[in-house]
């Protein structure tokens, strides 16, 4: 593989590899694309998207699905392993070679790391654009840019933030991804609460030493609420945890509470990559500050914004 | 005392006929480079090792010299990564025919198998490791040189995980 920079734009795996400028792009048609979505709708009239899911993950898969739709394209793929020829054996090389003949751009999920990377090698040949939709516990690009994408509705920047994030940081693939993305744009202030056990990565530790990003380790919401501009909550999965009974506990503590909101700042947006559990109550749903269902909304138009810029 | 200085001598310059020499390799080293080449009994060419020998530039070395082989039997920048700084010297017929200095490299492709646990690399796939090389590998911080897999972003130390490499 060449330096990571030459795939900026005909490849999509990771927010790091981005330049500050090629994001701001993206965010631009996004938000062009929502104040005018019918002047897109024949955008990529005649072009196919290959949705390559090794993984299920129906909120990625639908969010890409409408955006191909909606900018007039057509899609094809499969949702998960069963039934396929990768059930029978097939390596993931040979199924992007095979996607890279029968289609324009190919969106892959897979449970282990470097699968993307490793498409994007293959499909580089035929000149077929590759979008991670995550790769085990790597990136999960889009996400990211639909999450900037909502700040920076509500806020109008993206300096100068204070922003909180909760709840797995290990294997939350949109949490790196997000600290990427808030590194390229100046100075930012990240309050990190977590269990000690779903703490940040190394690696993502070590690679954000090199951004603006002050990080902060926060030992409870309580503490940091009152300062925040965003708060960015993750879901706990239950099966990190060895005990049940520890994960039970955990919840609570990461929880947030309704009676948390009296100290939050009026124009606090409260994020969320969904599908949540119980980290976010339905109460907190009725406060105005709730903005994840509208976060997910952004998806499709960060999306169409992507997939129109890739795809020729 | 002269007797003494001239047994060392004799140990570390003791010539071979055709095959490699491998000097000023800083101490401990020359143990690398036989586990990272995997010689053993039944390594069908001769060896010498010397190890802790009196040595001008260094206070103390490591010599390797491996007879009937060539630099092409060889992965320099694997021995990059493991012995950088030490002089790699070519032996045809009792002479000197190429003398190099090894240099720690950029990148390492191959040879090497990844650590990560969930790594694509490790899947049946048809695909070459490949790793970008951080940190030192000055005299004196080599413990500290590490690798970090292109695809999955796994950082590792090499000298502690010398059985990755196949
Ligand atoms: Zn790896």
């Amino acid at each position: 593989m060449n330096e990571d920079t030459e795939h900026q734009t005909s490849h999509i795996f990771g927010i790091r590899y981005m330049t500050e400028n090629f994001i701001q792009g993206i965010l631009d048609d996004a938000s062009e694309i929502k104040q005018n979505p019918s002047k897109y709708a024949e955008a990529l009239k005649g072009k196919i998207l290959s949705l390559a899911f090794w993984e299920a993950s129906t909120r990625t898969r639908l969010s890409f699905e409408s955006a191909m739709l909606r900018l007039g394209g057509k899609t094809l793929g499969f949702s998960s392993q069963a039934g396929t020829s990768i059930e029978k054996g097939e390596s993931l090389s040979d199924t992007i070679t095979m996607l890279a003949g029968y289609s324009d751009c190919i969106v892959l999920r897979h449970p282990l790391r470097g699968s993307c990377k490793l498409a994007a090698k293959i499909a580089d040949k035929y000149g077929v654009p590759v979008i991670s939709g995550g790769s085990g516990s790597q990136e999960h690009p889009t996400q990211a840019l639909l999450d900037i994408f909502t700040i920076q509705e509500y806020h109008h920047r993206l300096s100068g933030l204070n922003v909180g994030i909760v709840g797995d940081l290990r294997y939350s693939r949109t949490i790196s991804s997000l600290l990427f993305a808030l590194g390229k744009f100046g100075r930012n202030t990240i309050y990190y609460l977590s269990h000690p056990s779903l703490h940040l990565q190394d690696e993502l530790v070590y690679d954000l030493e090199s951004t603006d990003l002050e990080m902060h380790k926060a030992t409870n919401l309580a503490e940091i609420i009152s300062s925040l501009d965003v708060l960015y909550v993750t879901r706990l999965q239950k099966e990190r945890f060895p005990d049940p009974m520890l994960y039970n506990k955990v919840k609570e503590s990461y929880q947030l509470r309704p009676d948390l909101m009296k100290a939050a700042k009026e124009d606090l947006i409260i994020m969320h990559p969904l599908p949540r559990v119980d980290e976010i109550p339905y109460a907190i749903d009725r406060f105005p500050q709730a903005k994840y269902f509208e976060q997910a909304k952004n998806g499709v138009y960060t999306r169409m914004a992507v997939l129109n810029r890739l795809i020729h | 005392m002269a007797k003494t200085k001239s047994n060392d001598k004799q140990l570390s310059v003791k010539k071979i006929d055709n095959g490699i020499v491998i000097d000023h390799i800083v101490t401990g080293g020359a143990f690398y480079v036989l586990q990272a080449l995997n010689i053993d009994v039944h390594f069908p060419h001769s060896v010498f090792i010397a190890m802790n020998v009196p040595s001008k530039k260094l206070g103390r070395k490591d010599v390797l010299k491996i007879r009937n082989i060539g630099k092409e039997d060889l992965n320099l920048d694997l021995l990059g990564l493991l012995i950088s700084g030490s002089n790699f010297i070519c032996i045809e017929n009792y002479h000197i025919v190429h003398k190099e200095k090894i240099q720690t490299p950029e990148k390492a492709y191959g040879v090497i198998k990844c650590p990560g646990i969930s790594c694509i690399t490790n899947l049946r796939e048809d695909v070459e490791t490949e790793f970008t090389v951080i940190g030192s590998n000055e005299v004196g911080n080599r413990e500290n040189l590490s690798l970090r897999c292109v695809y999955c972003d796994k950082i590792f130390k090499i000298l502690e995980n010398i059985s990755l490499i196949q």
